[in-house]
């Protein structure tokens, strides 16, 4: 469905996207994950032809979207950073004049209308005026918009951004639901947003893709080689404890607090995969009492910021 | 035990649907709309219509729109027509005329003008208009004809006085009147495009109103005024460019092929170059 290939934009002389090639089949949910100002906007500005490309190339169903910009725009819905909207406008007559421009046959209009706001859950807002809607609806606005001449493909630009928990949520819900008939490609800084939503995620750095991958594998498969923590609460002196710890074979590193009523919170540091076991006898075998043990697995948002920590080691 | 003959399956029940029987009603002569449009959209009337209509819309809306309408207003009521026909007992319409020349095209055309263009970029919805699939000159010809359409609207408003001095006077030179409204629309035309190439550059609304009024301002008095100080024949070039003598003729009742041009290829000339202006961010 969305083919790019070595796509590089420069702004001047800075490099906004460098040699970013990847390809979206049909009916999938993408993520594009990554720092603000990694390269996402330009990346899908490129794409729906709001901007040329330094070089490389992208496609959307086949139609490049250099040279055949009309019919790439005419398959595609996008939201914009920040859901740009008419502020004067209606929510329905803000609707019916996108299906206009997007060359819905006028006797369609009324019934795309009504469908987006049906599925973006407008259908009490429809005739309210769009500067004086909060800005989860104004989000949902942008929603309806963007899918509302039914496009192959949605591209949405950070969709939940701004927006409190509960409409974070609700908006995810959406997109999902969206996601299960066209393929969609959205951007985002937050990574639970696209662990929940995303079938796929692409982590770009800089400008350049750094990552490709399911949510889950990809946590896996960076965490190979890296470090691992387990986390232990006991009951204890800390100097003790932290020195039976140290004994046990595996442990690099080892830090320790104290809380109230004698009780010592460690996070030891290590590259064996699990110690859970041989840290919790070594607490045992020397008279400590134990309260809890925690391996902390690394999540994607530790994925994350391994990737795109600018080269300290790891 | 035989089995039961399967019922059919009940089709699962349609969501309900706001509006269903408008739509009904709608699609009953939805066959001649869609083929109209069907012919109309390659050609991208409608899309430059429905840009046109938005645009004149939000003026409505907007308070711009109404204080320049005020404004225009009151300056054409009492300068143009009060203190010329009333307290000056002169039945003509110079002074009307003089306010639209004066100060409706310099200054409140780029009032008008200033957020076309500049407002959407500061907002954001120049990307959604440009990612929809509408060309770039159907937007610039749209934003263009919402413009001078208001433009057009106040104009008409000065008819009024042209019929208050036709139940008053008697022998009132119409075609000279006549002229002139056409001398002043292709003016506004012009302006109008001009106004929109400002926009077309900034984000900023105050920067766009600034660069259309110092623009226009050349354009109608540049040509005149260094005419008179260059040294002969450059002053005849200069003098002749001018948009001041360039709208004369039209004042004498004579709608003179080359300023009708002058005025046209000002207004076209002003939308090309915002055409090339909106397509330059997708230049490699």
């Amino acid at each position: 469905m969305i083919e790019v290939q070595g796509l590089t934009k420069y702004y001047g002389e800075r490099a906004a996207v460098q040699d970013v090639t990847f390809s979206v089949p049909s009916g999938q949910v993408l993520g594009f994950l990554g720092p603000n100002g990694a390269g996402k906007s330009t990346t899908m500005r490129i794409l729906t032809g709001y901007i040329g490309a330094t070089s490389g190339s992208a496609s959307v169903a086949g139609f490049d979207v250099f040279s055949e910009s009309q019919e790439v725009r005419r398959r595609i819905g996008y939201l914009p950073e920040t859901a740009p909207l008419y502020n004067e406008m209606r929510v329905a007559g803000f609707l019916t004049l996108m299906c206009k421009l997007r060359g819905v046959p006028p006797s369609r209009r009324r019934a795309r209308v009504d469908d987006a706001i049906d599925a973006c859950g407008l259908g009490e807002r429809s005739e309210e005026v769009i500067g004086r809607l909060s800005r989860g609806l104004r989000q949902r606005v942008g929603l309806a918009q963007a899918i509302v001449h039914q496009p192959e493909a949605l591209i949405l630009d950070e969709p939940t951004a701004g927006l409190d928990p509960g409409q974070t949520r609700e908006t995810r819900d959406l997109i999902k639901q969206l996601g299960r008939d066209r393929t969609v490609v959205l951007s985002s800084h937050i990574l639970s947003e696209v662990e929940a939503t995303c079938e796929r995620v692409l982590i770009i750095n800089e400008g350049r893709l750094v990552a490709d991958g399911a949510p889950g594998k990809l946590a896996q498969r960076i965490g190979v080689g890296r470090k691992h923590e387990v986390e232990l609460v006991v009951r204890g002196d800390a100097d003790e404890v932290e020195a039976a710890l140290r004994e046990v074979p595996g442990v690099d590193a080892l830090s320790s607090t104290r809380a109230e009523g004698g009780i010592v919170r460690v996070v030891v540091g290590t590259r064996v995969p699990d110690l859970r076991e041989a840290l919790s006898r070594a607490v045992i075998e020397g008279g400590f009492g134990l309260l809890e043990v925690q391996a902390r697995t690394l999540s994607l948002e530790d994925v994350f910021l391994q990737l795109t920590r600018s080269e300290d080691g790891s | 035990m035989p089995a039961a003959a399967p019922r059919p399956a009940r089709p699962p029940a349609p969501p309900p649907r706001r509006r269903a029987p408008a739509r009904r009603a709608e699609t009953a002569d939805a066959s001649t709309a869609d083929a109209i449009q069907r012919v109309l959209h390659p050609t991208g009337v409608p899309n430059v219509f429905a840009i046109a209509r938005r645009d004149l819309t939000a003026l409505f809306v907007s308070p711009v729109g109404w204080v320049v309408a005020g404004i225009f207003t009151f300056l054409v009521s009492s300068f143009g027509f009060y203190f010329t026909v009333i307290a000056g007992q002169q039945a003509s319409m110079d002074g009307v005329f003089g306010v639209i020349t004066t100060f409706l095209v310099p200054v409140l055309i780029p009032l008008i003008t200033m957020r076309l263009l500049a407002e959407e970029r500061a907002q954001g919805t120049l990307e959604l208009l440009l990612t929809s699939p509408v060309r770039d000159w159907e937007l610039t010809i749209g934003k263009w004809l919402g413009g001078f359409a208001f433009y057009l609207m106040l104009l008409a408003v000065t008819l009024v006085y042209v019929a208050i001095l036709l139940v008053y006077k008697s022998g009132l030179d119409l075609g000279l009147i006549a002229a002139t409204y056409v001398g002043l629309v292709l003016v506004g035309g012009a302006a109008v495009a001009i106004g929109l190439l400002m926009s077309s550059l900034t984000r900023n609304q105050i920067i766009a109103f600034f660069l259309a009024m110092i623009v226009l301002l050349v354009v109608w008095y540049a040509g005149y005024i260094i005419g008179y100080f260059v040294a002969p024949p450059a002053n005849l070039f200069f003098s002749y460019v001018g948009g001041f003598n360039r709208y004369q003729s039209f004042t004498l009742g004579q709608a003179a092929v080359r300023d009708i041009l002058y005025w046209a290829s000002l207004a076209v000339f002003s939308l090309f170059v915002t055409e090339r202006v909106l397509s330059s961010r997708r230049w490699r």
